[in-house]
């Protein structure tokens, strides 16, 4: 039976943080409700997080990692209330069909 | 005694390049009056410029010397040359502003130059930077501002929030991607310090390739490269001036220049650069040709703008693809073309308040001044002889005919056959057609506040006649790819 080691977990651990990015990434650039992007943001960032830990970088980059997740769910929480108050939704098919109407009322006047 | 204080700000002038923007950023939230914030960050902008200018020119001729700080901080010949043009860009952006700092609402007009300024911290941080994780720093600090200028508009049109999201969403995959990417480079490397990886040995090229290739994605997301400038077209469709400056004039400038440095460091290796070359050039092809093709059929002027900025950067990357010193001069040279192109254009249209194609009817009788700054910005566009525009393009067919890459001559070609076509629609509407609205600029004094936008219109035709210096400078940064030290 083979005993698994630190170093044997490494490519599976990297490769798994690897699958988490893809999974966020294309969450973030497919779905169209805008809370879902956030959370695939979210799983793409822990992704990233998730590798550099896997592969053994500094502390600081992971201080890095963690804080510019956090701002960025803190700025686009923020913008799911200001979309939902200004579009009354939060799914991007609508937002864009109400700017499409706006862009055909501007055209006309 | 003041001679020493001035050695002191020299030696320390790459931190206090990061350093003046923030605390202008800073200052804007206790200056009170939209007018007086901007009074003030025009000053802190000016005063950034000049420092940086003088950095630059020290740094290149080799008379400055960089002092070690406690941060890391690692300066090279791009990050010196991209750092003095972004805060040059970042100062006639703020002063330019000034005219149309209403369209921001008064309330919200100081939080508007806050973020302004933190966009151009965070480029310059990320310029300037000693290492991966803390350029990736940087750069978000940068986007994440460029995504709060952009929310800020809000207030005049909803439409923003729209944008303001989708530079999240696309802007949030590129995060994960260059960290992922910083990642396996810096364990292939072994390495994620900039001042080692010119020098490091490259242990595993298959994992560097990919690391080097997912950072270049990421900050190609970030500087609105096609396929993945999706996010532009919505940000800056129906803007404010202050968001086209912020995010379509430096923001985009900002990311192109730092992937021209990170891309510096990565093809430095011989193992992995042939493959990084064939990436750049692959995305800097469908940049071309994809830009110029929506910028033709664009109805908006500032959508046309923002695709044919996405043209301009295909040209960068192609230049950066050479992978030689005088592909990265190239580069640099198209920077600047397209920094001087932006402001002009993004300025003039702003001057009027002018947001489609039809609007330009007859514009140049209603506002002659800047209906010339579009006619620069548009020539240099179309890569028109005596422009800088030309200059940047004429550097890149030499470079590219050098290395025998004839197929990126055709791409130039190709772009500047589409400004053409494109340009000259925008100086036939402003000169050829009768006027079907009228002037919605600001008047009186406050007019004075365009001047930036013309000095960079002249700027194009400038350095296109005298350009002597210019690449001078562009050929000493891309000598000091690796850093300014001996």
């Amino acid at each position: 039976m083979i005993t698994p080691t630190v170093a044997s977990l490494e490519p599976v651990l990297a490769a798994g943080a690897i699958a988490l990015v893809i999974i966020g990434a294309l969450a973030a650039l497919l779905l169209g409700n805008a809370i879902k992007r956030l959370a695939g943001l979210l799983i793409a960032g822990f992704g990233a997080i998730a590798a550099l830990a896997a592969l053994g970088a500094s502390d600081g980059a992971l201080i890095v990692g963690v804080a510019v997740l956090f701002a960025q769910t803190a700025i686009g929480i923020a913008l799911v209330v200001r979309l939902q108050e200004a579009y009354g939704a939060v799914d991007t098919s609508d937002i864009d069909a109400a700017d499409a109407d706006s862009d055909v009322q501007d055209r006309a006047s | 005694m003041s001679a020493a204080y001035i050695d002191l700000a020299r030696a320390h002038a790459p931190l206090l390049l990061i350093v003046m923007p923030l605390i202008g950023a800073a200052l804007m939230l206790v200056s009170g009056p939209a007018r007086l914030s901007w009074f003030v960050a025009g000053l802190v902008a000016s005063a950034g410029a000049f420092v940086a200018v003088d950095f630059a020119l020290g740094a290149l001729t080799g008379a400055q010397p960089v002092a070690a700080v406690g941060v890391m901080l690692h300066v090279d010949g791009i990050g010196a040359f991209a750092a003095a043009l972004l805060a040059v860009v970042a100062a006639l952006t703020i002063w330019g502003a000034g005219a149309t700092l209403k369209d921001s609402g008064g309330a919200a007009a100081p939080l508007a130059l806050a973020l302004m300024l933190c966009v151009t911290a965070g480029w310059i941080g990320a310029l300037l930077a000693g290492d991966l994780g803390s350029i990736i720093a940087a750069v978000e600090t940068a986007w994440l501002a460029g995504v709060g200028l952009v929310a800020v508009n809000a207030s005049r049109d909803r439409a923003a929030l729209n944008g303001a999201l989708r530079m999240l969403s696309l802007g949030g995959v590129g995060f994960a991607l260059m960290l992922l990417g910083a990642a396996l480079f810096a364990r292939a490397a072994g390495t994620s310090s900039m001042e080692s990886l010119a020098l490091a040995r490259i242990e595993a090229p298959g994992l560097a390739s990919a690391g080097a290739a997912l950072m270049i994605l990421g900050l190609a997301v970030k500087a609105g490269v096609a396929p993945l400038h999706a996010w532009g077209v919505a940000a800056l469709g129906r803007s404010t001036s202050m968001v086209t400056f912020g995010v379509g004039a430096l923001g985009m400038l900002g990311a192109l220049a730092v992937m021209s440095r990170v891309a510096g460091y990565v093809m430095a290796a011989p193992e992995i650069g042939e493959g990084i070359q064939a990436a750049l050039a692959a995305l800097g092809g469908v940049s071309v040709v994809v830009g110029s093709v929506q910028a033709v059929g664009a109805r908006n002027l500032l959508r046309l703008t923002a695709y044919a900025g996405v043209s301009q950067a295909g040209c960068v990357l192609l230049s950066l693809a050479l992978g030689s010193p005088a592909g990265f001069a190239a580069a640099l040279v198209q920077l600047v073309a397209f920094a001087a192109a932006a402001l002009a254009l993004y300025g003039g249209a702003s001057a009027g308040r002018v947001q489609t194609l039809a609007m330009l009817d007859g514009y140049a009788q209603r506002a002659p001044l800047a209906s010339t700054a579009i006619t620069a910005g548009a020539l240099s566009l179309m890569g028109a002889p005596l422009t800088i525009g030309f200059l940047g393009r004429w550097r890149l067919v030499e470079a590219g005919v050098g290395a025998g890459w004839w197929w990126a001559a055709g791409l130039v070609i190709i772009a500047s056959l589409a400004g053409v076509f494109y340009g000259g629609r925008l100086i036939e509407r402003m000169y050829f057609r009768r006027a079907n609205t009228a002037y919605a600029g600001e008047g009186g004094v406050w007019r004075v506040a365009l001047g930036p936008v013309l000095v960079a219109a002249i700027a194009t035709i400038a350095w296109g006649l005298a350009p002597g210096g210019l690449l001078r400078a562009a050929t000493s940064a891309s000598l000091m790819l690796g850093g300014l030290s001996p």
